[in-house]
């Protein structure tokens, strides 16, 4: 084997290294956005469990919003029973605009918040919002490193060879959370 | 610039290898110095050869191996317990409030740090964080922060600390703390014993060797933590702000939470100066925070405060001005009254269990004349379903008392009763705070680090009541200190009769503080406090007073 051979070899042995590397970069990745749904997913099963709780701690001050509780049940159901990701993205932007709008009702009532099992519910139910919203952050920031290396050159190739797609973003219908500050530092 | 917790994790800075290389290098230096010293000293010609040299340095890295793992075992542990931190309280609502809190940051992260939030029982404002090699970190915030920050500002607080963790900043300061930090003060404390008469004494005679370890440690240690203290960039403080706002986008709470902590009592202990590196807003130790320019950038870890609060409202439509009236507002926030307890229903009747069936009912007077019935009989009242031993029962026992006086049987009273009345305490909250409390005379059981709690927060306005009281308590200090002098100077003198429900050691009736004259039964080993109804309210009532006077006598019970 000639000196050509044996570079052409170094090389071949090099990309086929290089291919490995960024098939198991993209699979990384990969893992990393699916691992980061299933954290919306218990985030949404914490507050689908906490919704019936709250709904019945607070319907007997609320006996003139049956209309508002009801829609948040409705919306409820809705959520629990979406299969696919874009339905339940949709019935999840619904379930946060219906209890929004319950704890906007809720104001208007005194005697609810000096209850204490009430009040420790909103909590709950306040820190699941975040941590939904936190768990979608960082799902979103792991969608766009796998989507930005599936379109990228030249991993785009393997990535076109072995199958990989760009990953849906999570995406919030809500005019208010789209809203983030400009960070200047 | 990472704003994200993915891109920070991407440019996260392994700088933890320059610290043991500046350790290393640093007992290096003063091995050289002692051998040269005490070669001059003794008059012994120096012939410095390789070999020599090489000895040497392996005793430097030996000394660091042994200064850095005695350093960095159990870090979180030690600054923890440097800094008096405790784990919260279940049950606390303000205490759940920062639990949820720092799990949601922890979701942020995308669960890669465990992070555990702990509590500092003390009135400042301020908070840290410390992590470790196994991707542990804890959050710690105090007291005083969490009564008086709103959940948004303490979202920011507990961003801003958790960007430091995922960055890496905190590992590099905690490590720092643990190596510098927290051996500074004792051993400033031991060299101290080695001033005057006593420490020539010393040098002369075989304790020579000691004295100069110590000092060699001494001043690799402060040098080191001098030189590290040049490497921590300011910049890391704007960062973690960043960080906070992009995560929780709400720039305005930050910089209120700021401005808050800013305007405050900040310290935080003994230790506070040597882990200043590690808060969120300077101690208060170091005069150069709050000044910029280029000497300030160098030697000072953390940037003004007002300008981290400019940059902060800079991203918001809210002026200076603007913002200022906001806090003004913020400190005149209105207090909810305190909720009256539900009135019991005061039944005429009650029935008596004849030891086959229940009879009656009867009034009062007529049950009382019963020649079966005794405080343990079991009664209900009518229209009731539950039933219970007459001495539970607040009328009964009230008529009971009266009838019995002071010579009548003593009913044997269970871990929970109210000293007072005997009736079983039941879990309320007050500020807050679940104290064990009764539901007759509304008196109330908490440990010193739940009055502490209490004390700290500002939910509840004060009835007037409470204020008519604080005015009956003396005021000229002559009478103060002849109070204090007679009742609180020898309080075992005073010692009652029954046993603390927790740890059974004596109770004694003392002041809870001297400042302010108000008498509890305290137990003389656990600190488990039994306040009278208005007395926990009185307390915190004289202590606001004190705090908006300006009086310097912080209360630290416990």
């Amino acid at each position: 084997m000639g000196i050509v051979g044996f570079v052409l070899l170094i090389l071949v042995v090099a990309l086929v290294l290089w291919f490995f590397g960024a098939y198991n970069g993209l699979v990384q990745m990969r893992q990393q956005v699916e691992n980061a749904w299933s954290q919306i997913d218990v985030q949404l099963k914490r507050r689908h469990d906490l919704i019936p709780n709250l709904v019945e701690a607070v319907k007997g001050y609320l006996s003139h919003e049956r209309q508002t509780l009801e829609n948040v049940i409705k919306a409820r159901q809705q959520a629990v029973d979406a299969t696919n990701i874009k339905d339940k993205m949709q019935a999840e932007n619904f379930l946060t605009q219906t209890l929004r709008s319950l704890f906007a009702v809720s104001e208007r009532y005194p005697d609810l918040k000096a209850n204490h099992n009430v009040m420790a519910l909103q909590e709950e139910l306040t820190s699941t919002e975040n941590r939904i919203s936190f768990a979608r952050q960082f799902y979103n920031e792991q969608t766009m490193r796998l989507n930005t290396t599936v379109e990228s050159v030249p991993t785009n190739v393997v990535a076109g060879m072995t199958g990989f797609n760009k990953a849906e973003f999570f995406e919030v219908d809500d005019a208010a959370h789209r809203q983030a500050p400009p960070v200047k530092f | 610039m990472a704003f994200t917790f993915v891109e920070i994790e991407e440019h996260r800075t392994r700088n933890v290898l320059v610290l043991f290389v500046l350790l290393g290098v640093l007992y290096f230096l003063s091995i050289v110095a002692l051998v040269w010293g005490s070669r001059l000293i003794l008059g012994i010609p120096l012939r410095p050869s390789p070999g020599a040299y090489g000895s040497m340095l392996l005793v430097a890295l030996l000394a660091a191996c042994v200064h850095w793992l005695f350093s960095t075992h159990d870090l979180i542990g030690r600054v923890v317990g440097a800094v008096m931190a405790k784990p919260l309280e279940p049950g606390d609502t303000y205490h759940q409030r920062l639990k949820n809190i720092v799990e949601e940051v922890g979701v942020a992260t995308g669960g890669r740090y465990r992070i555990e939030p702990y509590i500092m029982p003390t009135a400042a404002l301020n908070a840290c964080a410390v992590s470790d090699f196994n991707n542990r970190a804890a959050i710690i915030v105090t007291e005083g922060l969490l009564a008086r920050s709103s959940r948004a500002q303490l979202e920011g607080v507990v961003g801003h600390e958790a960007a430091h963790i995922a960055s890496g900043d905190s590992l590099a300061r905690s490590i720092f703390c643990g190596l510098f930090g927290l051996h500074e003060e004792a051993l400033k404390r031991l060299s101290g014993l080695f001033k005057g008469r006593a420490g020539t004494d010393m040098l002369r005679g075989r304790g020579g060797a000691l004295v100069l370890f110590v000092m060699v440690v001494l001043w690799v240690t402060t040098t080191a933590k001098r030189l590290c203290e040049l490497c921590l960039s300011r910049e890391q403080e704007y960062r973690a702000d960043a960080v906070a706002v992009r995560l929780t986008r709400n720039p305005l709470a930050l910089a209120e939470a700021l401005h808050l902590i800013d305007g405050h009592w900040r310290g935080v202990g003994a230790q506070g100066e040597s882990l200043a590196t590690l808060f969120i807003v300077d101690v208060g130790g170091d005069r150069l925070a709050d000044t910029s320019g280029l000497v300030a950038d160098w030697f000072s870890t953390h940037p003004p405060t007002h300008r981290r609060i400019e940059a902060l409202l800079g991203m918001t439509s809210v002026s200076p001005k603007n913002f200022a009236e906001l806090m003004a507002q913020h400190h005149q926030r209105p207090r909810t009254p305190v909720p009256e307890p539900a009135q019991t229903e005061s039944p005429a009747r009650w029935l008596a269990w004849g030891g086959e069936e229940w009879q009656g009912p009867f009034d009062l007077d007529a049950l009382l004349a019963l020649p079966s019935f005794t405080p343990s009989s079991w009664v209900r009242r009518e229209g009731r379903v539950g039933a219970q031993p007459a001495y539970q029962d607040p009328p009964l026992l009230e008529a009971l008392q009266r009838r019995y006086g002071q010579d009548g049987p003593v009913t044997p009273l269970p871990a929970t009763a109210c000293p007072r009345c005997h009736v079983t305490l039941t879990r309320t909250r007050y500020e807050g705070v679940p104290l064990d409390t009764c539901p007759a005379c509304r008196g109330c059981y908490a440990m010193p680090d739940q009055v502490t709690r209490v004390l700290a927060r500002e939910e509840f306005a004060f009835p007037e009541r409470i204020r008519r009281l604080a005015a009956l308590l003396p005021t000229d200090p002559r009478t103060r200190q002849r109070l204090v002098k007679t009742y609180g100077q020898y309080p075992w003198a005073r010692m009652k009769s029954r046993q603390c429900p927790t740890c059974r050691s004596a109770v004694v009736r003392k002041f809870f503080t001297n400042a302010y004259l108000v008498e509890v039964e305290q137990c003389w080993m656990c600190g488990l406090t039994w306040f009278d109804p208005d007395e926990l309210e009185l307390l915190q009532y004289l202590y606001e007073q004190a705090k908006a006077r300006g009086a310097s006598a912080f209360l630290e019970p416990g």
